[in-house]
């Protein structure tokens, strides 16, 4: 490769990544709730996640949130966050995310470890957060996403 | 407050005290959603996107539990309109209307069947706690309780006792309540019965509830007086911290027959410190600990002096039961 082609492929990187910033998202973003149900396939129960329009009190469901790459070039700094709905708790120690740091808030506004998320009470002494106390979940992936990569993040959480 | 019961019934009461009703839960018909983002750069470019709205709707979980007032109640042979009061408690998310059934022929393990009176369900209307005028009868089909999530509703089951029971018998009847929608093993599936149209599930009780309570035959009444003495440090009388109690419990039999296993349980007032080792029975001096002498005095889970009287008959005369707290 001569140094002429290396110039003009660069400028054409960066005439497609400002281009695709400007009119399309590069980054799709897919939430999908399901539920642990044991079945039997080939005469052997296995526990498989089947998709749930329908829950009760007490019900655990597992949230998905799957991340594509859907433009031709890399993006960087992709950072994931899901607030716990409603109506639901946190599972502790149920986040999972290949590749990436997670972090919890109390508030959505600060982000910490599991292990130095502290709640303050008023007379000023703090405490660890409980698990149940988790209002955001926030996934920090490490490297890039290269064109048409795909990645998930998963957690359990419980009906109130 | 006093209490003075059966041994044997002490005993039952603690197993009812554990079916405490849980809290209903989100109401049926509640949508959850749930709606991530994202954040990434291309290039030099921040960008965010936000994914679709994942919903799950809350289905109706049909849950039913039933406690009684008393496990046991006293009765005289021949004895007529005798209550068990019974609390039946929507522990489901749902409003929810429930159909109610009684049963005494049959029940295993008595020695008597108790003769349903006719009609056998009542409302405690009056809410006294027992039966009485005003309390209004179940009419099955016509006014089903029909309960919002985590309410209650107090029902009155009414037996006649036959004349030909002897002293320590004991015959138990039966209430059933069952969710409206339907029942059955937990997970049972109802679609659209539900609140507003929702699914509707049974929860872990089935969606119904049985229990059953006892009449005991005791022709020997008890009762007992509870009176108190204060002395503070002062030598005057006054409720002050620091100054002392001195409670005093005269159970009385009267009647024919015999009260077996009777007990004393008074549990000590709150704001209250029991004083070591002042339990007494008839001014003899009862240890703390839980031995061979009568008295026994607990810390958990609630700070409670127990003494057990034993047999007690007419003849018997009154049992006097002492012990002293300080104010804190």
């Amino acid at each position: 490769m001569n140094g002429k082609t290396t110039i003009a492929a660069l400028v054409m990187t960066l005439m497609t990544a400002g281009a695709y910033a400007a009119d399309k998202a590069c980054v799709e973003l897919k939430t999908s709730g399901e539920t642990e149900s044991e079945v039997v396939e080939n005469g052997q129960k296995v526990k498989r996640l089947v998709p749930v329009g329908k829950a009760v009190p007490g019900d655990q469901i597992v949230w998905t949130i799957t991340a594509t790459n859907v433009c031709k070039t890399p993006t960087d700094n992709v950072v994931i966050a899901n607030p716990v709905p409603q109506h639901m708790t946190y599972v502790a120690n149920s986040a999972m995310g290949t590749g990436t740091d997670i972090a919890y808030s109390l508030d959505g506004k600060e982000f910490k470890s599991a292990a130095e998320l502290q709640v303050r009470a008023a007379d000023g002494t703090t405490r660890a957060a409980r698990a149940d106390e988790y209002r955001v979940i926030r996934w920090t992936f490490k490297a890039a996403f290269a064109p048409g990569a795909t990645a998930f993040v998963r957690y359990r959480a419980t009906v109130q | 407050m006093v209490r003075f019961r059966w041994l044997s019934v002490a005993a039952l009461a603690s197993l009812g005290a554990s079916l405490v009703a849980h809290a209903a839960g989100t109401p049926a018909g509640t949508n959850i959603q749930n709606t991530a983002q994202v954040s990434y750069s291309v290039g030099s470019s921040n960008l965010t996107a936000t994914s679709n709205t994942s919903t799950i709707q809350v289905a109706e979980r049909l849950d039913a539990v039933l406690t009684l007032a008393a496990t046991t109640v006293q009765v005289s042979p021949g004895a007529n309109g005798r209550a068990l009061v019974f609390t039946l408690t929507n522990t489901g998310n749902g409003s929810e209307r429930f159909h109610l059934t009684a049963l005494s022929a049959g029940v295993v393990n008595d020695d008597f069947d108790p003769t349903l009176a006719t009609p056998a369900i009542y409302f405690d209307t009056d809410n006294s706690g027992d039966f009485s005028g005003g309390d209004v009868a179940y009419n099955p089909g016509v006014n089903d309780p029909l309960l919002a999530a985590d309410a209650s509703v107090r029902l009155l089951v009414i037996n006649n006792i036959p004349n030909t029971v002897v002293n320590g018998n004991r015959g138990r009847s039966q209430l059933t309540a069952a969710a409206a929608t339907g029942t059955g093993t937990p997970g049972t599936a109802f679609p659209g019965q539900g609140d507003g149209g929702v699914d509707a599930v049974t929860g872990t009780t089935g969606g119904d509830s049985v229990l059953f309570g006892e009449y005991l035959v005791a022709d020997v009444q008890l009762t007992a007086v509870k009176s108190q003495t204060i002395l503070d440090q002062f030598g005057g009388a006054r409720p002050l911290p620091g100054a002392r109690i001195n409670y005093q419990i005269v159970v009385t039999p009267s009647g024919s027959g015999t009260a077996t296993n009777a007990a004393v349980n008074d549990l000590i007032p709150a704001n209250t410190t029991y004083v070591a080792n002042s339990l007494q029975l008839n001014g003899a001096a009862l240890s703390d600990t839980a031995d061979s002498d009568a008295g026994t005095f607990v810390s958990a889970p609630a700070a409670e002096v127990r003494v057990t009287l034993g047999n007690l008959t007419s003849a018997s005369g009154a049992q006097t039961v002492q012990f002293a707290v300080t104010i804190n």
